[in-house]
């Protein structure tokens, strides 16, 4: 029997009275796997993932965290629980790498108190994760997009817990980086055995990267599921509105992302 | 914030900007102190301090002791509530005095002191309250969906413009010294029961600032990640934000409205310290006490035997730092 970390029950939500988003979302999200949302844009998508790291609160219905409804958990023990990387990220210009991963570390210090060595070891773990060591002492903003990213993650690495979140952790990546940075998220997964839930804007990327694809569409999850198993035409054209192609490598679906010449 | 990246100031140079800093203030005090028509040698001073009594000793004692202790606090609390300022809003360029904090509390201050003087005492709470309601105006009235750093400027110099307006009109009507004094912003004609007035207040505000660098570190990040930490990042701007208002406020009610020395001494320390909350804020005091207490010993020296305030000597030369802060920072904060 699988269990699930995030289990969403009958959840609604509405920036406005004229713009609900969820009307009774159901959905369970799997522990151990890499679950990946897609959708258009305005399709739910980041709402849900704002939902889901208490950002934003529900009208109605529940969000549960193995169990416990997030609304009742503190915000610190939640930090404790889920790290989570945002898709807009800036620093003071003199932070240090090592500064902005020694945050991470923040829900487990004690208000007033030193780092303590476990603090340390997390954070030069971290650190080599990443292979972020050689740039610890530099500035984060004098990275390039690719490093910086990963500095972002290996903050939500320190914070030791077994769920990772990320926003769109892609956007405005040169390819090259997109690739280090799934790699990474890949590595997390297979290494150390986290949960990875993730926003992605690359229909391909999602495919290859992930466990489980969660498809949604004007606020409804219209597939869920293995991208082996919900992946054809058909699944393209209910969440993009467009009609493209869907071939296989190696067993695995992909969608080219281009109109079909007959078209 | 833009693209522009600062090297990260290493621990030696944060342990000695804090010792020559810290060195030159007490040089300037020991300066200060003999700034004025009477004036005693080193041992003179000594002497009559901890050995026995001078009558020139004695005078300076009551006179000047209580203006330079003031001036002192008054700047630390003024830089201060500057750095907290402007990590609540992430605006380097808040200021207490530019955003009408000031203003609200000298109104309040000057009203107390006018109407009711047996209350002089709880002034500073007064002003306070001043403080704060100049503050939920500014931030209310800013408020679009986030803060935009340029609209919270704009609306805080109109707030500031309105109370400086009431205050100067309820002064001019009451004419009383005590309003006056708070009105020009100088530090003359303070004693003993003033000093008590701001360092009581002024200890706790000092103390508390303190104590938030590690949530003003956090606050400098995306509030979604400073979330993602455990950070509740609204109740910690509250919070955070009423410590500053109230170091802005309680100097106000002793020594009156000064404006930009806590937007230019932040400023000043964050090139030398580095922008992490742990060095910024107590060298932003040590800074901030030198600024004021210079601005204050220039003001009573530079036209002797009449005085300029130190709100008009931290005028003249913060009014320029600030048009050149706005110039090198153009494009960080246009939007």
């Amino acid at each position: 029997m699988e269990t699930s970390v995030f289990t969403v029950s009958d959840l609604k939500f509405a920036y406005g009275p004229h713009a609900r988003v969820f009307d009774g979302l159901n959905l369970s999200i799997e522990e151990g796997v890499v679950t990946t949302f897609i959708g258009a844009n305005g399709s739910g998508k980041s709402t849900l993932f704002n939902l889901l790291t208490k950002n934003l609160k529900p009208d109605a219905g529940q969000v549960l965290l193995r169990g416990a409804d997030i609304a009742d958990v503190r915000l610190r023990d939640f930090a404790k629980l889920v790290a989570i990387v945002h898709q807009h990220n800036s620093a003071p210009p003199d932070l240090t790498v090592e500064r902005l991963v020694s945050y991470g570390r923040t829900p487990f210090q004690r208000f007033g108190h030193a780092a303590t060595e476990e603090d340390e070891e997390a954070v030069e773990w971290a650190l080599e994760l990443t292979e972020l060591a050689d740039l610890a002492a530099q500035p984060v903003m004098s990275l390039s997009g690719g490093e910086r990213q990963r500095a972002w993650i290996a903050m939500a690495i320190a914070q030791g817990s077994k769920v990772l979140l990320l926003d769109e952790p892609t956007t405005h990546l040169d390819v090259k980086y997109q690739l280090d940075v799934l790699n990474l998220v890949n590595l997390l997964h297979s290494e150390l055995c986290m949960t990875v839930i993730m926003v992605l804007h690359d229909i391909n990327q999602a495919l290859h990267y992930s466990d489980r694809i969660v498809a949604l569409r004007d606020g409804d999850v219209v597939a869920q599921g293995s991208p082996f198993d919900i992946v054809d035409p058909a699944l393209i054209k209910r969440v993009y509105d467009v009609d493209l192609d869907v071939i296989e490598r190696d067993g695995r679906p992909y969608v080219v992302t281009v109109p079909h010449p007959e078209f | 914030m833009g693209g522009k990246t600062v090297k990260p100031a290493g621990k030696g140079r944060v342990a000695l900007a804090f010792a020559l800093t810290a060195l030159a203030l007490v040089a300037l005090f020991l300066v200060a102190v003999n700034t004025g028509s009477l004036q005693v040698s080193l041992g003179q001073l000594f002497n009559g301090l901890f050995v026995a009594y001078d009558d020139s000793v004695a005078t300076i004692w009551d006179l000047r002791f209580p203006r330079i202790l003031i001036a002192m606090v008054g700047g630390a609390a003024l830089a201060a509530s500057g750095v907290l300022l402007q990590a609540v809003i992430r605006n380097p360029l808040a200021d207490p005095g530019i955003i009408g904090i000031n203003a609200g509390a000298a109104l309040c201050a000057v009203m107390v002191v006018a109407l009711f003087p047996a209350l002089f005492y709880f002034t500073p709470l007064f002003a306070f309250l001043g403080g704060c309601i100049a503050f939920a105006l500014v931030y209310g009235l800013s408020w679009n969906g986030g803060l935009s750093p340029l609209r919270i400027i704009l609306v805080g110099v109109a707030v500031s413009a309105m109370f400086t307006g009431l205050y100067a009109a309820f002064g001019a009507g009451s004419m009383s010294a005590g309003a006056s004094s708070i009105i020009s912003g100088s530090i003359t004609m303070k004693t003993w029961a003033d000093f008590r007035s701001i360092a009581v207040y002024g200890a706790v505000g000092l103390l508390l600032a303190l104590l938030v660098w590690r949530r003003c570190d956090l606050l400098a990040l995306d509030d979604k990640t400073a979330r993602s930490l455990g950070l509740d990042v609204a109740k910690n701007r509250v919070g955070i934000s009423a410590i500053s208002v109230m170091l802005a406020s309680i100097t106000t009610a002793v020594i009156g409205p000064i404006s930009f020395l806590g937007l230019v001494v932040p400023h000043v320390a964050r090139l030398v310290v580095g922008s992490g909350h742990k060095a910024l804020i107590p060298y932003s005091m040590l800074l901030g006490a030198f600024v004021l207490l210079l601005a204050d010993t220039v003001g009573r020296t530079i036209a002797a035997p009449a005085e300029i305030s130190a709100a008009v000597i931290m005028a003249v030369v913060g009014g320029p730092a600030f048009i050149l802060l706005l110039i090198r920072s153009r494009g960080a904060y246009g939007n």
